[in-house]
């Protein structure tokens, strides 16, 4: 893989996921949605500076879990599937250059650009939380942080989903329903196997543990609250189970997705015949 | 009269501190201080205490001494600048025997650490003992008050064995058997607990508590007053057991985390009444266990505010009888939670503000014109089955929620009721209002993380730094690299599943040599275009000057120039386009603008690709494919979907390059192409190659027999007849007087020829295909 | 289309190692033949019956109930109260701390002292014992008597204790 080859790759590959107009709509939509937390702090006779930013960024956790994943998996679904119906992928391989190079140069140009809206949603929403004395400058950093490991993660998927579809509309539908199974119906499972299964508390956390938007939700709580037993029984055995351990844990478990899902995508999209 | 006012006030004031300042000289006249300091006159405290006489005042200056300090003699031991009682890590520091005894202004240090021998900073063990100002460090229990009655702890600033977690710890303060005790203004933190045992009548004040385990914890204790306490991040809040008439009011508590994290807690506690109190950011605000005790026992909870809890109030099913009144309930994640299976019966919920009521109050009395439930579905669910408390936070929570609330189908009981709720959210008091030092830190945040995205986004207009080193450098124009610029092509073979596209197929095309690959659609060209390129997996070997193609692909492509049958682009310009992929093939910047004049779009390079006709984008796909100047250009139908005056100029434009050198393999179903550019024909048929022929002899093969019939006279009929057919042709002679020839249709103007030879007169003619 | 339905069958495959992951953390989860003590997290499992944070393992206490339960104290008093007044609980084993080592040991072969002063978490005063020379050595201390586990529930029950 030569470095010079993959980011020349990757530069126009950001620079057309910027002219994407999806991304920019859900950053938009995120800030929108964080600075209208902050200004109902403002409007609610100081209750919200009461709270502290810990209740801030825990309603901002539900608005990351929605947004994130769709943007990371909008933007990866399209990034080959719509190369590929296009014709301009076979163009792109017909050049001197390797699968591998392509690939990471793709999602590095892809990532860049997720980091860009991302970048700039938690900039302008951090501005509006600054503006209304709302503020824990480590704990809003940590939980950025997180969002682009989510967002990484998420990316990836849509890669995995990108390199097995041939058609941008196909890949994009792929996309919607990963989005809608990591966002409800992997929860609503978890929900019906609690309520008809009963399980342990460890039982739980290992089925939650397996969707990475719950890895993230129980990384930014932690992040916050340096505990998760908001989360009831499930939170605090974690807490017992793993103690300070659990943050690395999390990370480790995001790094881990994150690996695998672009490794796959990847020996996916190495595979040669299926152009 | 301003004047007077002034004058009054003043002598006022004046008077007050002299009658003050009176009162302290009279006490200390008469009592005489001893003082104690490092250089005497008294070197240690003992000696000094050993010389006393009750009522004595013994100054101690600055310094450290030894422990431990037992005071059996009712004085004031008072130190100045925080003098030192070291214990060395054994036993208690300083224990206070007699009656009326005063300690104040030292630091206590390192008592030992065995808890059922009460190794404390200070151990009071005398009634009306005063405990004040002091400063407690590494010591197991703080003030550890004993059998002691009406005893003062006020000022104190306590913590506990720094090694050990707070459940090894000693209690901050502990009252044991010790009625009718003030303890207030101390600064407690990382110890284990501020606790009251069998102590009536105590008053608990003014106390901030940090990072401990109970905050304030009543064992046994009736008739307590706690108040304006700030009790921030600890185990549990206020707790208060198996006591009677207590009055919590004006305490602000937060961050009380951990499963028994209650701000505060009441187990069998009867004629409790917690007002004004500010509850934020705790696990649960209130926990009511068996709270009233009695039918008649009182549980009032008024005007609290109860902000940002997972659990603004949390009661046992079996609790009866507690009165919730004007508390603010504001964004409680559960605002009310019933604590197992079981009802909420016999309590009262009057007047509370909910931030979550939806209902409205139409005729502005300040109260809801609806009454507010406590009926949300996922709560409930999460209430039975705790487990379920997990998924809070998350989207299908909220989902199910909003469906609960907007299809109320399957409402669930609702908890509780507040038949009248307040629409005003009490105002937060002084005393919890929050401070905006966050905003600083948080704005440099907000920057720190605007940079980030824009400097993300800003990589995708910095040009590449790396440079273009004089090796990788290829020729501006002309010469071919050394290497053999050959493709060779030897038992190729090729499946689609089950699908041979094609097979066994062997060939070379020599440097210089232009080979058009000829042969229906789907006859497995653009297969073998593919594999040469090493885009799909094959059998047999392909090398392209010299490098495989299969495991050196990136090489081999090196050497190749593609034009496909239809190029797409990026929606870039032209010039946008070719820099692009200049740097892909690491070709020299400098030849995009020769290669613009050359394939003649330099008046179009600013142009967006998509924007340029067919056949311009296709001299771009050649612009493209020349950047590195390569050897072997690969064309897949290089002009199918040309029009006419494009097609030749595009040809000729490809005449040239292959008179320059370039080897060329294309496929193409265009003879003109063929006819124009190659110089060997590989027919590819069935899936496999049939033969390798000349461009000629496929113009041969590809003319189509036509029948000529010729009008000539009568007589020279037979002649004309035998004339062709010694040449080899197949005529007939028909009805009508003419002769009819089969011929090929490159053949014709030699029938005419050959009967012109023959003397035979052609009158007219007609063709037929 | 066959393929853009791939990624859902990926995800089924995750749920199914999820439950599988679940299968087996609930096998080890799985109580055994012979009683043990439960393990107790301190500074942070709450006593069954007060709802306090147990803190001191000399102090505390469990009980298994014949239902599968294990039921976790702060005070080894307060079991005894706690199963004095909860008498349908029916209980398979006892555990308390020997007070000198903080080791489990089984409740019915210990050996208590109780005296107001032993400042037990809820102040009933209970200190248990694995040998009977260690209780001696601290009832002396306190001018009282070594109970034996019947005594000692008795005595409890009976309300000679703080509770």
């Amino acid at each position: 893989m030569e470095w010079q080859l993959t980011w020349t790759i990757a530069q126009r590959e950001l620079r057309e996921a910027l002219k994407n107009k999806w991304l920019w709509f859900y950053a938009l939509a995120f800030a929108g949605l964080a600075l209208a937390l902050s200004q109902a702090g403002v409007a609610s006779a100081g209750y919200a500076g009461l709270g502290g930013f810990g209740r801030t960024a825990a309603s901002l956790i539900n608005a990351l879990l929605l947004f994130v994943p769709l943007m990371g998996l909008s933007v990866g679904a399209g990034a080959l599937a719509g190369d590929r119906e296009r014709g301009t992928l076979l163009y792109l391989l017909a050049q001197p250059v390797n699968r591998a190079e392509i690939f990471f140069g793709k999602a590095l140009g892809a990532m860049l650009a997720l980091f860009a809206a991302l970048g700039l949603g938690f900039g302008f929403a951090g501005l509006g939380l600054a503006s209304s004395g709302d503020g824990n400058a480590f704990a809003y950093l940590s939980l950025a942080g997180y969002s682009l490991l989510l967002a990484l993660v998420s990316l990836g998927l849509g890669f995995i989903i990108s390199a097995l579809t041939r058609k941008g509309a196909t890949a994009a539908g792929a996309a919607l329903i990963a989005w809608l199974v990591l966002v409800f119906f992997g929860d609503l499972g978890v929900m019906g196997a609690a309520v008809s299964f009963r399980p342990t508390a460890s039982a739980l956390l290992a089925v939650m543990l397996v969707n990475p938007l719950q890895v993230f939700k129980l990384a930014a709580i932690y992040n916050l609250r340096a505990t998760l037993d908001t989360l009831g029984s499930v939170g605090q055995y974690a807490d017992y189970e793993f103690g300070a351990a659990l943050p690395f844990i999390l990370f480790g478990l995001l790094a881990t997705w994150i690996i695998a899902s672009f490794g796959i995508a990847f020996a996916l999209f190495n595979r040669r015949g299926d152009l | 009269m301003k004047l007077r006012i002034a004058i009054l006030v003043f002598s006022a004031l004046a008077l007050i501190s002299i009658s003050r300042a009176h009162a302290q000289t009279a006490n200390l006249s008469h009592a005489p201080a001893l003082v104690v300091s490092p250089t005497g006159p008294f070197t240690t405290i003992q000696s000094a205490l050993d010389a006393a006489r009750p009522g004595d005042h013994i100054r101690v200056e600055r310094g450290v001494y030894a422990g431990p300090i037992i005071v059996t003699k009712s004085v004031t031991l008072e130190g100045e600048n925080f003098p030192v009682i070291d214990n060395g890590g054994d036993g208690t520091v300083v224990t206070l025997d007699a009656p009326g005894a005063i300690l104040r202004g030292f630091e206590l240090r390192g008592s030992g650490v065995e808890p059922d021998r009460d190794h404390s900073g200070i151990a009071v063990n005398a009634s009306r003992v005063i405990v004040e100002n002091n400063r407690l460090r590494e010591v197991l229990f703080g003030i550890f008050v004993a059998k002691a009655s009406d005893v003062i702890v006020r000022g104190n600033d306590i913590s506990s064995k720094s090694e050990y977690d707070t459940g090894r710890q000693g209690d901050a303060i502990r009252l044991w058997y010790s009625p009718r005790a003030v303890v207030e203004n101390n600064y407690v933190h990382h110890a284990r607990d501020l606790i009251a045992w069998y102590a009536s009548d105590v008053i608990i004040r003014n106390n901030r508590v940090e990072h401990s385990r109970y905050g304030v914890h009543l064992m046994y204790c009736d008739h307590a007053v706690i108040e304006h306490n700030r009790i921030f991040d600890n185990s549990v809040g206020i707790y208060t057991m198996y006591s009677n008439d207590i009055l919590l009011r004006e305490n602000f508590i937060r961050g009380t985390r951990g499963p028994s994290g209650y701000a505060l807690g009441f187990k069998d506690a009867d004629n409790v009444r917690a007002t004004n109190n500010v509850l934020v950011d705790n696990r649960g605000g209130f926990f009511l266990d068996n709270t009233p005790v009695t039918p008649q026992g009182e549980g009032l909870f008024r005007d609290n505010i109860l902000a940002f809890n997972d659990v603004g109030a949390i009661l046992m099913p079996a609790v009866r009888g507690a009165n919730f009144e004007h508390n603010t309930f504001w964004e409680n994640v559960e605002q009310v939670a019933i604590q197992g299976s079981g009802k909420l019966v016999g309590n009262h919920w009057n007047e509370n503000f909910w931030s979550d009521y939806a209902g409205y109050d139409a005729n502005g009395d300040g109260q809801g014109d609806l009454a507010y439930r406590s009926d949300r579905f996922f709560e409930g669910m999460a209430d039975r089955i705790p487990t379920l408390r997990a998924l809070i936070y998350s989207p299908v929570a909220q989902a199910i929620e909003f469906a609960g609330s907007a299809f109320p189908i399957v409402k669930p009981q609702p908890k509780m009721s507040d038949p009248k709720p307040a629409m005003q959210a009490a105002p937060i008091p002084g005393f919890a209002l929050p401070t905006r030092d966050g905003a600083g830190a948080m704005t440099g945040a907000a920057i720190a993380l605007l940079l980030f995205g824009i400097v993300s986004g800003a990589f995708s207009v910095i040009a590449s730094k790396a440079k273009q080193s004089p090796t990788e450098t290829r020729r501006v124009f002309g010469n071919p690299s050394g290497l053999s610029a050959s493709v060779r092509v030897e038992n190729f073979s090729k499946q689609y599943g089950k699908v041979r596209a094609i097979e066994n197929v062997s060939f070379d095309a020599r440097p210089g040599e232009a080979l058009a690959l000829w042969g229906a659609n789907g006859a497995g060209k653009t297969t073998l275009l593919k594999a040469i390129l090493g885009l799909i997996d094959y059998r047999g070997k392909i090398l392209v000057a010299d490098f495989d193609a299969a495991r050196a692909g990136k090489q081999a492509r090196a050497n190749i120039g593609y034009v496909p049958q239809e190029a797409t682009f990026y929606d870039l310009n032209v010039q946008a386009t070719l820099e692009f992929y200049a740097r892909l093939k690491k070709a020299d910047p400098a030849r995009v603008p020769v290669l613009l004049e050359r394939v003649g779009l330099a008046e179009h390079a600013r142009k967006p690709v998509p924007a340029l006709s067919g056949g311009l984008k296709q001299r771009l796909a050649l612009a493209v494919a020349l950047l590195s100047d390569p050897p072997i250009l690969l064309l897949d139908e290089p002009t199918a979907n040309l029009d006419t005056r494009a097609r030749r100029d595009y040809l000729a434009l490809l005449s040239a390059l292959h008179h320059e050198g370039k080897t060329l393999i294309f496929a193409s179903h265009r003879i003109e192409e063929v006819e124009t550019l190659a110089d060997r024909v590989l027919m590819i048929e069935a899936a496999q190659l049939a033969e390798i022929i000349t461009p000629e002899e496929l113009r041969a093969r590809l003319a189509t027999e036509i029948e000529m019939t010729l009008w000539v006279d009568d007589a020279q009929r037979v002649a004309a007849r035998d004339c062709l057919a010694n040449a080899g042709f197949d005529p007939r002679v028909n009805g009508r007087g003419t002769v009819i020839v089969r011929v090929r249709a490159e053949q014709k103007m030699r029938a005419f020829d050959l009967l012109n030879e023959c003397g035979v007169t052609i009158k007219n003619f007609e063709i037929e295909n | 289309m066959r393929k853009s339905q791939l990624p859902i069958t990926n995800y089924q495959l995750l749920l199914g190692l999820s439950l599988l992951i679940a299968l087996f953390l609930s096998a080890c989860a799985q109580p055994t033949g012979e009683p043990k003590p439960p393990d107790i997290v301190y500074n942070r499992d709450m006593c069954e019956a007060c709802g306090m944070i147990i803190s001191d393992a000399r102090f505390a206490a469990a009980t298994l109930t014949t239902d599968g339960r294990s039921l976790k104290f702060d005070d080894a008093g307060e079991m005894f109260g706690y199963h004095a007044r909860n008498s349908q609980v029916q209980v398979r084993a006892w555990f308390v701390h020997d007070y000198d080592s903080q080791k489990w040991i089984n409740g019915k072969d210990a050996f208590y002292v109780i005296a107001r002063d032993i400042k037990s978490p809820m102040g009933t005063g209970v200190a248990t014992f694995a040998e009977r020379a260690n209780a001696e050595t601290l009832a002396k201390r306190f001018n009282v008597n070594v109970l034996t586990f019947d005594q000692a529930f008795t005595a409890i029950k009976e309300g000679k204790s703080g509770m």
